[in-house]
């Protein structure tokens, strides 16, 4: 059940309709019931797994909590549980011959040989909201939260289970200490989310990824250079667009049952360098590595006070959370190599800061400006397609990309949905706002909301919503 | 955190300490609400710098999920988050 499909909406507006008609003590309990129910209908596997995620991280915080003498070690038990299972289900296909060849020699009832381990949809997402959680707890920054039914729901809810937003849970589990009432809802800001999301994901991601042909990355030779370029910058700009338009349906969903979800994305194509990039791009997770990868290992570094700290911490922090990036996306050689060259990347702009005084924004010329972003569309299409195809292919694709081949214009649809996503950008940069159009005198806000209103609808139409991208992490 | 240390003499050590070791620059005129991180004077990564001097300096550990632009955008910021230590 996708996000913008109708079948998610009507168990949404069920869903909804019960949670203001209860008694507000079932409120809670409804949404547990429901983000299961919502679960269960993706795979009763994956429920079970969840349950069993919740139960054991549940304990742990109340056993980390409860003797502060031995909270690390225990912190440490909690850390390996959880860090263990990622790998289990991320890598676990990789190793499973040889676990069955070893079952084999030891003479144990071998497992059905045609036996798969299947990644459950949404895992990697709630495990990090857990790890955050146990760390938080053995800080003092959050408390061990008492009430199972909350911490159930901090993982399960269903409007971000499947791929984020990354929560913490000082942020969400107060929400759900709240009674919630229907006249408190930011109506018009949750349906504005929800209209904008359906548009970037119907109307502009959709559109974008399905016009890419399914050679272009596997054989590049077949493509003139332009072809590819428009390629590269359409499967960016499409990639960005779909999770871009799942998180604000997210958000906008959550808002009707009062609960508030955090932004992922804060206008990516307009960052200037990588560093920035990773501030502007699926924030909650790079905001996760940021503070119990990268701000964790720095510290430390920086705290030694001597030359071999501030030497290592140029290179060792920016590279552990580049790979920790990587290796969350996928156990594979292209998720490898696009971490490494992330890592290499933020190295490069470490030292180059190094070397000179920083500016304000203010004081660097818009030609200069402009060509930084330009740089950056470009690098950001070589990790996007790293992030697609394996690491041969991409080079491939790159030496092909900047190689004399006869030029042949690309289809001209690319360029047309793509100029949708650049304009949205482009208001929400100038408002200062993600919904400008809710700014907008009345007549304006009806002409775009029945211009857009109708492209969803005539797209939405043409068959099933292809599935999110990064349901698949 | 030491008590001696007032307001003004908390800003006045951050902005000293930004311009020689952060920015680089000491002959910037570095405003108590000039945008550091939104304004690109810093960046996020340089936030480890800052917290450790505070820490040193002021006796106050910010911890690394505060380490964000909502406590650490201005001098100002900086200061009020380092007062809240305060007795």
């Amino acid at each position: 059940m996708a996000l913008s499909s109708s079948m998610f909406f009507a168990f949404a507006a069920f869903v909804l309709l019960l949670h203001y008609s209860l008694p507000k003590k079932w409120q809670n309990p409804l949404l547990l019931l429901a983000s299961y129910g919502f679960y269960i209908g993706l795979s009763p596997q994956f429920a079970a797994v969840l349950a069993v995620m919740t139960a054991v991280n549940y304990a742990c915080a109340l056993w980390i909590d409860r003797n502060r003498r031995r909270s690390r070690s225990r912190l440490w038990a909690g850390i390996a549980f959880n860090v263990a299972a990622l790998v289990f289900f991320k890598a676990g296909s990789l190793f499973l011959p040889d676990l069955l060849a070893l079952f084999q020699r030891l003479g144990l009832p071998a497992p059905s040989p045609g036996m798969r381990i299947v990644l459950p949809v949404g895992f990697s997402f709630y495990v990090l909201q857990a790890l955050s959680y146990l760390v938080d707890v053995e800080r003092r920054q959050a408390p061990a939260c008492a009430r199972p039914v909350d911490f159930a729901l901090y993982l399960a809810y269903f409007p971000k289970l499947t791929a984020g937003p990354i929560e913490r849970a000082q942020r969400f589990i107060p929400q759900l200490a709240v009674p919630r009432t229907a006249g408190q809802i930011d109506l018009e800001r949750s349906a504005g989310l929800i209209f904008l999301g359906l548009l970037r994901k119907i109307v502009i991601a959709d559109l974008l990824l399905q016009s890419i042909p399914a050679k272009a990355f596997r054989a590049p030779g077949e493509f003139s250079p332009l072809e590819l370029a428009a390629w590269l910058v359409a499967y960016a700009v499409g990639v960005y667009n779909d999770f871009c338009g799942y998180t604000d349906l997210a958000r906008g969903v959550s808002g009707l049952f009062g609960i508030g979800l955090s932004r992922n994305f804060n206008l990516p194509f307009f960052s200037r360098n990588f560093t920035e990039l990773w501030n502007r791009w699926h924030m909650t997770l790079c905001f996760w590595i940021r503070d119990y990868v990268y701000f964790p290992i720095s510290r430390a570094l920086v705290r030694r006070g001597d030359r071999f700290g501030r030497g290592v911490n140029l290179f060792l922090p920016p590279v552990a959370a580049a790979m920790a990036s990587g290796l969350w996306h996928g156990f594979s050689a292209k998720f490898i190599a696009w971490g490494a060259l992330m890592g290499l990347l933020l190295i490069a702009e470490r030292l180059a800061s190094q070397l000179r005084p920083a500016r304000p924004i203010s004081a660097i010329p818009v030609w200069k400006r402009s060509l930084s972003v330009l740089k950056l569309w470009l690098l950001a299409g070589l990790l996007a397609l790293l992030s697609a195809a394996e690491p041969g292919p991409a080079l491939a694709f790159f030496s092909r990309l900047f190689s004399s081949a006869p030029w042949r214009w690309p289809n001209s649809r690319v360029f047309l949905v793509i100029l949708p996503s650049a304009w949205l950008d482009t208001c929400q940069l100038r408002s200062g706002d993600e919904l400008f159009f809710l700014r907008w005198p009345l007549l304006w806000r009806a002409v775009f909301l029945a211009l857009a209103g109708g492209a969803i609808f005539l797209f939405s139409r043409s068959g099933i919503p292809a599935p999110y991208i990064y349901q698949g992490f | 955190m030491s008590p001696t240390w007032s307001e003004d003499e908390i800003k006045n050590r951050l902005r000293e300490y930004l311009c020689r070791e952060i920015i680089k620059d000491e002959g910037i005129s570095l405003q108590d609400d000039d945008p550091l991180l939104s304004g690109g004077l810093i960046d996020s990564f340089s936030l480890v710098y800052i917290a450790v001097f505070i820490e040193r300096e002021f006796g106050v550990r910010i911890p690394d999920t505060e380490l964000s632009v909502e406590t650490m955008d201005t001098i100002n910021a900086m200061s009020a988050r380092i007062g809240r230590e305060r007795p």
